[in-house]
Parts: C-alpha cells; structure tokens; sequence
C-alpha cells in the first residue's frame, strides 16, 4: 500500500512523466480553511482511481488544481506530463470531466451542446462524431429539445457524452451518480466499467462508497483536506481486520459439539451459530479453513460452503475517519 | 488550430454560440425598434419643420436621427455584453469552458466577434430604415450615409467591447450593470456639469467656481478621449463638417479603444478567474 502522506519538506525529483496524474506535497487554504493538506496522488494509465471522502474533504479542490482552474499553494502538480493551465492548455484535448453540478447550456439542444464542445475541443467532423456519440448513449430520442425540458438523469446522460465525445485518455468525474435514480446510475456505471475495459484512466471522486468500490481498481480516502490511506481496495479493507470472519454453512442445523470442536481450533477466537450457517471470529494471521474444516468432519458435519468476510469499504472508510476523529477529540482534550 | 483573421476554431465555436443565444433574445430586437421609433420620430420632425416653414436645411437630415438611434443601441450593446461572461461565470458554464483548450484570448475574441455582428446587423438595420425613410418623403441626404454607417458600426462594436471589458472584471451580473451605470451617469454629469459651467460668463464665476470649472473641463475633455460616444460625436461632426481625415482619426480612436477594450478583457479574465 502507498503511504497517503508526502513528507513534508523533503525535495524529491517529480517523475511525473510517466504518470497520468501526480500530485507532490500538494497543499491549498481558502482564507483560514486547509482544503489539501501535503497530498501526494499518483495515478497511471489504465488506472481506476476512486478518490473517496465526505462533501466538504477536498475532492473538488484536488480535481480543480489537476484541470489548473486552482494553483496550490505548495507543491507540484503534473497531469500527462506537465503542468496543468487553466487557459488555452492544449492537453485538455486529451482529458474528459464530469463535474459536480450539471453547468448546462439551457436553451441549447444536446446535439447543439455537444457539438460546441466537440468543436472546442477541436473535434475533426464534429457533426459526425455528434451523431456517433448520440447513437451510442442513447440520447437519440432526446437530442434535438432544449435542455431545460430534460429530466436529471437526461442532463448528467448528456454531460458524460460531452465529456467522452473526443475521446479522451484520461476521464475525471466529480460525484457523477449524486441524484440519478438507480437505471441512470447502472447506466453510468456500465459506461465507466466499459471505459475501464477499453484502458482509460478514470478519477473518480464520490462520496458514495459503493460507487467508488464497483468503479475503481485503487481508492484514495480524503477527509478534511487530508489523504488518510491510498492502495487497492484489498489493501484498503485489510487494514483493521485483525479479526475476521468466517462463515460456513452446513448440511445440517448446528450441533452444541461441532460448536465446541470449532471453539477448539488453534487461531479461532469464536463462534455463534443459528441453523446450518455458523460464524467463527479468527485471527487475521494464518489460514484456519482447513482446520476448522478438519475439526467439523471429524466430529460428524458436513460442510457445504465456507468463505471469509473480510472488512468493506465503507467499514474501513468508517474506521479510518472515526480515528480521525478521536485523535482530534484527544487532541482538544475532551 | 488556428483559423481566419487569427482567431481560433474555439473561438469561432464561442462566437456562434454567443450569437445564437443573443439572436434568439427578444432583446435586441425590443432595443431596435426603439431605436428606429426614435430615428423616425427625428425625421419626422425635420419634415414638420419643412411643412410649417416650407424649407428646412441640414448639413445632413439623416445624421441626428443616426446619433440618436446610434445612442440608444450603443447603450443596449454595452448592457448586453456587460452581463455575457458574468453570467456564465455565475451559471459556472465559465469554469466548464475553461475544462476545454478554450484560452481567455478565444473566449473574448468570441464574444467579440459575435457583438461585432450584431452591432452590424443592427447598424444595417437603422441604415436600411433610414435609407427607406429618405426614398419616401423626398428628404435629400448629401450621401454621407454609409460613412456614417461605419462610423456607427465602430461605436457600437467599441461600446460592446467595453461591456465586455466590465463582464470580464465583474463578479456578478448585478456589479457589472451597476459599474456601467456608474460610468455611464459618471459621464453624463461631466458633461453637463462641464457645458452648464462652460457656458457661464466669466465675471459670474468665483475663483473657486473658476477653478472648478477649469478642472472639469480637463477631466470632461480626458474622459471624451476614452470615451466611444465621443469618437462617435467626431465621426460624425467630422461628416457634417466634410473633413475625411478627422473622420478618420475618429475612426482611429473607436478602432483603437475596441482593441483596448479587447486587450484589457482578456488580462481581467486572467486575473478575475472563472469563479463567481
């Protein structure tokens, strides 16, 4: 697992130019309030990245300063190999966003709004990529009323097709399912796994952990403006679970003897049971199923199914933010 | 990529869009027949003027009724275009053009070519009435008519270009109109103040009022050389007087002031930023 933490003051070389996205020592305040705090953020081609926080964590901010409409205040940033510019950066070409809020033309139609932006991003044949894109997210039906008349999920529709018409490298989307209802965000979702597949690199930032967790291959986890655990998402629930558990199911009702059989076994801390499913408590370290399986054939079970429970995301994201805040807690000396 | 006259696809994309959504406003067109109710009611009062004394004579009938109508949509541009990047920039489509290669330089030559255009179709369409208005009721014009045109044209690009300027420094569409009105009053005042003071005897005048009334007609005079309505005043002064070169200076000084404007909006933008 990658630390989330940058070492502070320390003046390491950026090798920024084999990566999609780096953020070195990246700080950034708003008056007195520190939205970023000393990240460090590298994300490669073909990488799924989910930046993971609660609204108000910095994830629009990290996003803002990747696309150069903010500047840290510290530290480096480098996106495709240089440094990002708010005006006339021309690697923007190869960058696609869905943002937080649905900023739309109103009184245009989508296919006047897509083709503005495939000419802005310098689109060749715009006009025939419009119509591709339209076929190929479905907006056909839609494509030619004002986009006032159109419902949310018709809107955030439309803003992936912009953000996808030029065929970009590398998609950043700041909570793009918020407000959809459950077709629109299967449907989002198909698109981003579908991109995912084709080897584009995604950011994604969300709140929603189940999102983060379906879309992306490695998660970084804000909160106030600090990365508090980066790396895969094995890694990232593997955290805390010194304990774990472990779930078989039996042919039969549980009986008061195979419990005791199991409670026996070297590195189980527990068990409960209710009908054929029995649950033991055991210790991360070590792999106990095959003596747990040992223990409930030789005392007369028969064993269907037997599989570990490990933490979930949001168990780890929960975790990791309540430490945040007792430290603070203890800090404050309550 | 670059395209025609220097500008940019993005920024030829940022014209068009502009001008669809101008176009597509009942705006101008409410701004115009104003104007054209005014430019005929002009004319109409020089014919009443040649009813009742059977002669009338003009350097040019055609130049007030032009001015007058020239003031109104100059004054309409320079609103229009006041409100056109704040309101983007509080819609936030502002920061979502800016996630593009779109620079601050295409965004204000966008806007600016698209303005230009409608000060055209709008200079074209007060010509055209008073080109009409001549052919009917007989009043002879010494043919200075399209110079003024152009001399019209450049006005009111300028004072869509100042809009611009304020659009691009302003955070919010409700400053930016405040801002021209401000400037707009500011500049009336001066004026009148100025003319009211000018036209008084000496020997009626303190030395403090004397002194006040020195200081505003140099700030009057510095204000009129930045000012486009001023260039226009030349322009057209210089067309009823017959003198193509001051004509030309006028011109100058509207053409220069427009890539002023231009200039300073795009060095507003970057500093200003895209958010509201």
């Amino acid at each position: 697992m990658a630390g989330g933490r940058g070492r502070p003051g320390s003046r390491r070389d950026v090798k920024a130019s084999d990566a999609m996205i780096h953020l070195e020592h990246v700080s950034k305040r708003y008056g007195p309030v520190s939205v970023a705090e000393d990240i460090h953020l590298r994300i490669e081609a073909g990488e799924a990245y989910g930046l993971l926080g609660p609204n108000g964590a910095g994830k629009t901010t990290i996003l803002r300063m990747v696309l150069g409409i903010e500047r840290p205040d510290t530290g480096v940033v480098s996106v495709l190999g240089e440094t990002p510019r708010r005006s006339g950066w021309a690697a923007k070409r190869r960058i696609g966003v869905v943002g937080e809020h649905q900023h739309l033309y109103e009184g245009l139609t989508p296919r006047e709004y897509l083709r503005f932006f495939a000419e802005l991003y310098g689109v060749e044949r715009p006009t025939v990529r419009v119509d591709a894109v339209i076929d190929e997210y479905g907006i056909g039906s839609y494509a030619d009323r004002p986009v006032r008349s159109l419902s949310h999920g018709m809107r955030q529709k439309l803003i992936l097709a912009r953000a996808i018409a030029h065929d970009p490298d590398l998609l950043i989307l700041d909570e793009p399912i918020t407000g959809l209802d459950a077709r629109s965000v299967r449907d989002i979702r198909d698109t981003l796994l579908g991109l995912r597949k084709a080897g584009k690199t995604l950011l994604l930032c969300s709140h929603v952990l189940s999102e983060v967790e379906r879309t992306s291959t490695r998660v970084g986890i804000l909160h106030r403006g600090r990365m508090l655990a980066e790396g895969t998402l094995e890694e990232l629930t593997g955290l805390f679970d010194e304990e774990r558990e472990l779930h078989v199911e039996l042919a039969q009702a549980v009986d008061a003897a195979w419990l005791s059989a199991v409670r026996g076994v070297e590195g189980v801390i527990g068990a409960e049971s209710e009908g054929r499913d029995l649950v033991c408590r055991i210790r991360a370290q070590g792999d106990v199923r095959p003596a747990v399986s040992r223990a409930l054939v030789g005392a007369g079970a028969t064993v269907v199914e037997m599989g570990l429970r490990r933490l979930s995301l949001e168990e780890a994201y929960l975790t990791l933010t309540d430490q945040v805040l007792e430290g603070a807690e203890k800090r404050v000396g309550r | 990529m670059r395209w025609g006259l220097g500008l940019t696809r993005a920024a030829y994309a940022i014209g068009r869009q502009e001008l669809g959504s101008v176009l597509t406003s009942p705006m101008p067109y409410v701004w115009l027949s104003a104007a054209l109710a005014l430019a005929v009611f002009v004319l109409d009062s020089h014919l009443d003027t040649i009813d009742g004394l059977g002669l009338g004579v003009y350097a040019d009938p055609l130049i007030y009724p032009i001015a007058l109508a020239g003031l109104i949509l100059g004054l309409y541009l320079a609103l229009s275009a006041s409100t056109t990047i704040t309101r983007e920039r509080e819609a936030g489509t502002l920061e979502v053009l800016f996630w593009t290669p779109t620079s601050d330089a295409d965004l204000v030559l966008g806007k600016v070519l698209a303005n230009v255009v409608v000060a055209a179709v709008l200079a074209a369409a007060v010509t055209a009435l008073l080109i009409l208005g001549a052919l009917v009721t007989g009043v002879a014009s010494r043919g200075d008519l399209p110079l003024a045109a152009l001399a019209l044209l450049g006005f009111l690009a300028a004072m869509a270009a100042l809009g611009l300027l304020l659009s691009a420094l302003a955070k919010r569409v409700r400053a930016a109109v405040v801002i021209l009105t401000g400037i707009v009053v500011l500049f009336l005042s001066l004026r009148v103040a100025a003319t009211v003071l000018a036209a008084l005897p000496p020997e009626q005048l303190s030395g403090p009022m004397l002194l006040l009334r020195d200081g505003l007609l140099v700030v009057s005079a510095a204000a009129g050389v930045a000012s486009p309505v001023q260039h226009f005043v030349w322009a057209l002064e210089a067309l009823q007087a017959q003198d193509l070169s001051a004509y030309l200076k006028a011109g100058g000084a509207s053409i220069f002031g427009l890539g002023v404007s231009v200039g300073l909006s795009v060095l507003a933008l970057k500093l200003r930023g895209v958010r509201p």
